[in-house]
């Protein structure tokens, strides 16, 4: 786009990638962006452009869990971006689509762990970080607003002074950073030494300061001015944009001659206009930086909504699938993001690849278990905080989440098929090492004819390594199982009980002897009494209508 | 293409953005393009135009501005020259007048009568200096504006020739002869009574050799103002009030109210009493002053319809010359 032969051709500050690449249509959005620049009311533009933006290679299919998971609710209610007191709407989808996607490339994996860990032990380092999201907010604010709100000229002189800004921060505030936020550095620095960045730093003086003038006022003995004498004028001369008075004026008659119109604010428009010109290529890269930051900020974000409810956080160790799973202080960040105070539990087996059946009462704390240890695992393998005091993770292929099995209008078969339909389509596409998690497998049968199926899946399950959790209540075919040693992968975990055979939301080894469905009807208001009562208060209210 | 907008100061690779920036190459979105070279053409045309109109307007008010100092510079010098002929004297030749005749439209002051004039030839030589002449009614001469007023209806007229003249006796048919020379159209009352001028000369011209239209000429600030003040310059009369402005002699005539009643003539003529002076504006005194009675009841019938105010003023003369030879 510009005439200049020396190009500014910067590579993007690429912070969610070891290895960097091009996420985003980048003619395309240099095209949107000079439009947006000129005032095209490009409203949405960071927004559409980051959901169109090209993600890392990941193994992890977001169909197979995002549902189950609620992961867009875990987003918008745990992943907020605060500056102070203000909380910025971020680019939810984009988020949510890199939290689905956890990278291939373990070291991706590493290189944002990396960062994370420096902007948690550095204050100042998540300071300047937020700092800079604010000014790259108000630069995208402006951007996609429309001219027509304001003076052309002046919108464009805010959206050129917020860059000049951008890239002066990132080129003094993260020289010291030992992570891939030294990226921020080398970019600005690149930007800074171009001759596009000084004629944008030329122009901003420009318009701040043509001129100084040394004026004596007088003032009355009423205190009112009287008048006014210039002692001197002087013209920031060294500024390549002065030109003399006659200069200016006939650049006025010159673009009034070419079909522009004759005013002064034509002249500063064409000079923007150039400046521009000269930094365009660097535009699209703060659209990439922008969902960056608002990646990271957004995984503090979550840190500090659940250290504010007293759950810490980490970032998880990874280890081989031979080495024990250790998740301790673990937390359902759904309950907490829905205000339900979540209890937190410690989870251990001796090794990742293995098939934990999970047993206990109704309304136990099962589901959520798996809920969260998916999340943790979704979280930790994206490179960002898992709801966990310690956890110590293994690396899976991918993840299948099974929880909630809705009615369909137009299913074509009923439950036990729908199931039957389930295993299959898991079995399909489950790679070796993936995290499964299957919540009570083959409940929509009788018990015996279940349990065989039951027993048939996990056979083959174990045959592709998988870091499985799978709830039942087929409490006495889970105690055979254990009892009999049969399949070696099996491990087998309970929910604890209190004192009066109430759930304490703890796991420990073992199989439950009871589902305590009777405390749950009792809870729940389905014992025979309650039904009693209420079937003869319908009976009564029946009559009194028919004799009104 | 070169452009106003860059400076030595820019760096070669703004410099070209800069160009390309001014060369049209970009469009705001959604705004209509028109052919450059067309929207160059009608400005350039445009401007010619308003430079022409601009020019076109200099020259006219240059013109009319060499044309209006040239106006002035013109009037100027003929009023100057004009101021030249008068001393300070000639100035207040008028206000006096007025002063005089405000003051002998007063209450009479008695007859006078000078010892200058009882040398015989004494008042024929009088004359002989330059003079001014006046008539009007007692209620014309109230005050100075009046006496203006009045003196652009007053003319020479039948006493005036009379008494530079006298007919050589006091008979009707030597009375007619004489009124008849002052009515005439050939000339003959002004070349008998040419170094005496109407005070009406003085009042219509005087104004335009005074300081005060000097100043108006100075001060206009536009050609039509200076032509009409030329215009006017050009009509008055100004030799003749320059010789009025001149005189050493004042001559009028006040005519009293006529009492009411008795007959009326068809020219108006109506007995009644007038008043007459002489006065000297060099000495600033009255050399003769009277008061006389005419009565048109001693013309004849035939004449007195055309002639009775005519025949009355000769005889008024008469008399005057006959009070200067009783002394």
């Amino acid at each position: 786009m510009s005439p200049a032969s020396n190009e500014l051709r910067p590579d993007p500050p690429d912070l969610l990638h070891a290895t960097p690449f091009a996420r985003l249509d980048s003619d395309a959005l240099r095209l949107s962006m000079t439009l947006a620049f000129s005032g095209g009311g490009q409203g949405g533009l960071f927004g559409e452009a980051l959901e169109r933006a090209v993600l890392a290679p990941s193994s992890f299919e977001p169909g197979a869990f995002a549902n189950d998971l609620f992961l867009r609710n875990f987003v918008a209610m745990c992943c907020k971006v605060r500056v102070g007191q203000r909380e910025y709407p971020v680019a939810q989808q984009y988020l949510t689509r890199l939290l689905a996607s956890p990278p291939l490339d373990a070291r991706t994996i590493e290189f944002r762990r990396t960062i994370l860990a420096e902007l948690s032990s550095s204050k100042p380092l998540r300071d300047e970080l937020e700092q800079l999201y604010g000014v790259l907010y108000r630069l995208r604010k402006i951007l996609e607003s429309s001219s027509a709100e304001w003076d052309p000229n002046r919108r464009q002189m805010d959206i050129l002074s917020a860059v000049k800004e951008l890239i002066e921060r990132m080129a003094a505030k993260f020289g010291g950073a030992q992570s891939g936020l030294s990226r921020l550095a080398a970019f600005g620095a690149r930007v800074k030494a171009s001759e596009a960045f000084r004629s944008l730093s030329d122009l901003i003086a420009y318009d701040e300061k043509l001129a100084t003038l040394e004026l004596k006022v007088s003032v009355g003995a009423d205190g009112k001015i009287r008048g006014f004498k210039l002692l001197s004028v002087a013209e920031n001369q060294a500024n390549p944009f002065v030109g003399s008075p006659l200069q200016r004026w006939l650049a006025r008659a010159e673009l009034f001659l070419r079909g522009f119109s004759f005013s002064s604010g034509e002249v500063m428009a064409r000079l923007i206009l150039a400046v521009f010109d000269g930094l365009e290529p660097v535009f699209p890269s703060f659209v990439a930086l922008l969902g960056d930051l608002e990646f990271y900020l957004g995984a503090l974000g979550f840190a500090d909504f659940a250290a504010n409810a007293g759950l810490p956080v980490c970032l998880p160790e990874f280890v081989p699938p031979e080495a024990p799973r250790v998740l301790g202080g673990l937390f359902n960040p759904l309950l907490l993001a829905h205000g339900i105070p979540p209890v937190p539990c410690d989870i251990t087996t001796n090794r990742h690849d293995t098939t934990v059946l999970v047993t206990g009462p109704n309304s136990g704390g099962k589901t959520r278990l798996l809920q969260s240890v998916a999340l943790a695992q979704l979280l930790g393998q994206a490179g960002v905080f898992v709801p966990a005091r310690v956890a110590e993770l293994s690396l899976a292929s991918s993840l299948v989440v099974s929880l909630i099995q809705e009615t369909k209008a137009d299913q074509a078969e009923g439950r036990l098929g729908m199931e039957l339909l389930r295993i299959r389509a898991l079995f399909e596409h489950l790679p070796p090492g993936a995290m499964v998690m299957l919540d009570e497998l083959c409940s929509g049968t009788n018990p015996s004819e279940g349990e065989e199926i039951f027993e048939l899946v996990v056979q083959m399950l174990t045959r592709l390594r998988p870091q499985a959790f799978i709830t039942t209540h087929f409490l006495a075919f889970a105690g055979r199982l254990e009892s009999a040693g049969a399949i070696p992968e099996l491990r087998f975990l309970q929910v604890s009980l209190g004192e009066n055979h109430e759930p304490t939301y703890q796991f420990k080894p073992g199989v439950a002897q009871t589902s305590l469905a009777g405390h749950a009807a009792a809870r729940l208001g389905v014992t025979g009494e309650q039904l009693l009562a209420l079937v003869e208060r319908n009976t009564r209210a029946l009559a009194a209508r028919r004799e009104t | 293409m070169p452009t106003f907008l860059t400076t030595p100061k820019m760096s070669p690779d703004l410099v070209a953005r800069v160009q390309a920036s001014v060369n049209g190459r970009r469009a705001a979105p959604g705004s209509r393009r028109r052919a450059p070279h067309l929207i160059v053409l009608v400005r350039l045309a445009v401007l010619v135009l308003a430079g022409t109109l601009l020019a076109l307007v200099s020259y006219v008010r240059a013109r009319d501005r060499a044309e209006r100092e040239s106006e002035r510079a013109s009037l100027s010098a003929r009023v100057a020259q004009r101021l030249s002929a008068l001393d300070p004297q000639d100035q207040r030749t008028l206000p006096r007048i007025e002063a005089f005749l405000v003051r002998a439209a007063g209450q009479y002051e008695g007859d006078v009568l000078t010892e200058a004039l009882r040398a015989p030839g004494a008042l024929a030589a009088l004359f002989a200096d330059r003079t001014v002449y006046v008539r009007g009614e007692q209620t014309a001469f109230r005050n100075a504006a009046a006496v203006s007023e009045a003196a652009k209806a007053s003319s020479k007229d039948a006493f005036l020739l009379c008494l530079l003249a006298p007919p050589p006796e006091r008979s009707e048919k030597a009375l007619l002869a004489k009124a008849r020379l002052a009515y005439s159209t050939r000339g003959e009352l002004e070349a008998a009574t040419e170094r005496v001028r109407p005070l009406r000369d003085a009042v219509l011209g005087m104004p335009f050799l005074s300081t005060a239209f000097a100043e108006r000429v100075r001060a206009a600030d536009d050609l039509i103002e200076l032509h009409r003040l030329r215009s006017a310059f050009d009509k008055a009369p100004l030799d003749a009030a320059t010789q009025a402005a001149k005189a050493r002699l004042l001559v009028f005539v006040v005519d009293e109210p006529s009492p009411p009643g008795g007959a009326v003539e068809l020219d108006g003529e109506k007995a009644h009493v007038v008043r007459v002076g002489i006065v000297d504006l060099m000495s600033d005194s009255t050399l003769l002053r009277t008061r006389k009675r005419v009565d048109p009841s001693w013309i004849s019938a035939a004449r007195r319809v055309d002639s009775a105010n005519a025949l009355d003023s000769c005889a008024l003369a008469l008399d005057v010359h006959e009070s200067v030879a009783k002394l």
